[in-house]
């Protein structure tokens, strides 16, 4: 662990120091646009070196050190740490920068005590990454759910944050990465359209406790980097940077979700509502032709998988989208949809924007969760302030189309307006605009921080009994759905039809590999069982293809059914 | 009269319109009697108030009374549901 932890810190300061090394020759000039693009080219080359390492199975903590250290002492030798900033306070207000610093000791408080606790996660996002750095790289197994095979870019920051030390109790950073990159953005697009630093801070702090998207940080699920890349577009656009440039946070946010692609004609709108003439070009052509490159290969490279593998680039997604195995009801369609359209906009004014359903979380579970500051005081402010500027206007309706493209792309559910959290940007830059402007403004503003602190303290959907378990444990062991007392050590099969909870099996040290039984016939599954010597089955609840192949398996005599507390089992028995 | 006069509508008319259609289509689609807390009437409203008022003193009382009832609207609904979570 101490190896590891040394192997991180190295790793991590190589990145920030090249993040900087690269900034220095594609500079904008802009300080806060400057930010955007330093913490893009940070996620940039840890993306790029952890899809490296994995294709070349190099994934671990001393070749990643090692990496570092050369890095490092290349970039030394070159000066590069001469050019580094020095720090200083910005001149926000003494205010805001308590309030800064609030928000980011308490991220770390809750990145440090969070486990992942998300099905979507705990299903098929994460059972990945275990894989991964169980296997020191990319082995071709992602786990049995059919969402599996999805982009996933925000895995390779999970990896990045968990293969240094073998466990997952620091994976939350990766969403932390995408938050900063948000919050910077929400800054930047109010720099962007003039506006002063301290209007920008307080525009970027609003968006940092709206509910929603803080949530989304901490909680393991890759919404909130499509939202933190999604603004960070907007930013370098609104900027007027050089579309190479712009191509960064787009290549990348493919490669997150394909959400992404369905608000970029908001930001295609904005491209060509904002003339980008005073925007100055980076100063080194190869750099930038470098970056974007990269980020290309960094985004494609899941779309380019799949089809190699499957012939089909948005693999499991069909022409009729995709259905769940339970109801058959389509989950995720392709193509638009104006009935879609319909149905979302109207769950979206008639009930969610109340926020009155439940406690906010990081999907928006029926509802949007961007709190009293963004419902109540940034929607009334953002009609003055509509109305006095035209580059905010132009921004609007480059946000709304956004939200109509998304809304007219996905099937409504109770969680889908997490899609659409970055229009929460637009009531958090109407309200900073008006805090200096009127005291009462400033007043319930701040009473509305306050109240957002407090309710992003624990999301909504964290189980109570989830809170009660991971306030028990220790580091070492925090897990929310914790793998069976009883479980063996080292191995043990997973088997499923659909959805399933694969992840807290690998435990959080991933010290326990899974075995996925594909088997479709019980004759095979057994002999699978028999050849890897497995003595435990864990399956989903909920098994209508494979379930007679375990009870075949149980009437000759070789499984026995058990239950260990919310896992279903199949105990191995010998041979007779 | 000489040179050419702007018969163009001002700004403010075509603003109070657009508001006005969509206070009017939330009458025709909800109840009246829940829409005096409805958010969308509540921004058509204030639309309607800044684009007519927005110059004048009382415009920046009418926004802290505004935001004050839209806050209250929001607390008395979604705090106790934030709160029953932190206990």
């Amino acid at each position: 662990m101490i190896l590891g932890s040394l192997a991180m810190l190295v790793a991590n300061a190589a990145a920030l120091l090249a993040s900087h090394s690269l900034l220095g020759r594609l500079k904008t000039g802009k300080a806060s646009t400057d930010l955007v693009l330093f913490l893009l080219l940070r996620i940039l080359l840890v993306s790029a070196t952890v899809l490296a390492a994995g294709l070349l199975r190099v994934l671990t903590p001393a070749v990643l050190g090692l990496a570092g250290f050369v890095a490092i002492a290349g970039l030394v030798a070159l000066g590069e740490h001469r050019r580094l900033p020095e720090c200083r306070w910005p001149e926000v207000g003494r205010a805001w920068i308590v309030l800064g610093v609030l928000i980011a000791l308490r991220l770390l408080l809750q990145v440090w005590f969070f486990a992942p606790y998300l099905g979507d996660s705990l299903a098929y996002h994460l059972p990945k990454v275990a894989e991964w750095v169980r296997g020191g790289g990319f082995t071709g197994e992602l786990g049995m759910d059919p969402r599996a095979t999805f982009p996933a870019g925000f895995e390779l920051l999970e990896t990045w944050w968990v293969v240094f030390l073998h466990h997952d109790v620091l994976i939350e950073m990766a969403g932390v990465e995408f938050f900063l990159l948000g919050v910077a953005g929400v800054a930047a697009i109010a720099e962007a359209v003039g506006w002063g630093a301290r209007t920008a801070a307080i525009a970027g702090s609003l968006f940092a406790l709206n509910p929603a998207f803080h949530f989304q940080a901490t909680s393991a699920v890759n919404d909130g980097a499509v939202t933190g890349l999604l603004l960070a577009s907007i930013a370098l656009v609104a900027a007027g940077s050089h579309p190479l440039l712009v191509l960064l946070p787009v290549a990348m946010g493919a490669g997150v979700k394909p959400t992404f692609l369905y608000a970029l004609p908001g930001v295609a709108l904005i491209a060509g509502l904002i003339p980008r003439s005073d925007g100055p070009d980076p100063t080194s052509r190869r750099a930038l032709g470098a970056v974007a490159g990269a980020a290309l290969l960094v985004g494609s490279y899941w779309y380019l998988r799949n089809w190699a593998v499957f012939g089909n680039p948005i693999y499991p997604m069909g022409p009729g989208g995709m259905k769940a195995l339970a109801s058959g009801a389509t989950m995720q369609r392709i193509g638009p949809s104006l009935q879609s359209l319909r149905e979302n906009v109207s769950s979206f004014v008639d009930v969610r924007i109340y926020d009155q359903n439940r406690a906010p979380d990081a999907m928006c579970t029926a509802g949007f969760g961007w709190g009293p500051a963004g419902f109540a005081l940034g929607a009334l402010a953002l009609i003055p302030v509509l109305r006095a500027e035209t580059l905010i206007r132009r921004l609007a309706l480059g946000l709304a189309l956004s939200a109509v493209s998304v809304f007219t792309l996905v099937e409504l559910d109770l969680w889908n307006d997490r899609f659409v959290v970055f229009l929460a940007a637009l009531p958090a830059l109407a309200l900073a605009r008006l805090w200096d402007r009127y005291r009462f403004v400033a007043m319930l503003g701040w009473l509305a921080l306050v109240l957002q602190f407090l309710e992003t303290m624990v999301p909504g959907n964290l189980p109570p009994d989830a809170w009660r378990t991971l306030m028990s444990q220790t580091w070492r062991e925090r897990s929310a759905i914790p793998a069976p007392a009883g479980m063996p050590a080292e191995r043990v099969g997973f088997s499923t039809d659909d959805f399933g909870l694969a992840y807290p099996l690998y435990r959080p040290s991933y010290s326990c590999g899974l075995v996925y039984l594909r088997e479709t016939t019980t004759d095979e599954l057994l002999a699978r069982i028999d050849r890897e010597a497995l003595t435990v089955i864990y399956v989903t609840p909920f098994l209508p293809r494979r379930s007679a192949l375990f009870e075949e398996g149980v009437r000759r005599g070789r499984l026995q059914p058990i239950l260990q507390g919310p896992w279903r089992a199949y105990v191995v028995l010998p041979r007779r | 009269m000489g040179g050419t006069s702007d018969r163009r509508l001002p700004s403010e008319v075509w603003e109070v319109l657009a508001a006005s259609a969509m206070v009017a289509w939330r009458f025709r689609t909800h109840p009246a009697a829940g829409l005096w807390r409805d958010w969308v009437v509540v921004l058509g409203v204030w639309w309607i108030a800044t684009a007519i008022a927005g110059r004048t003193k009382a415009w920046p009382a009418l926004l802290a009374v505004m935001m004050a009832f839209l806050f209250a609207q929001y607390a008395v609904l979604q705090v106790p549901l934030s709160l029953a979570v932190l206990r």
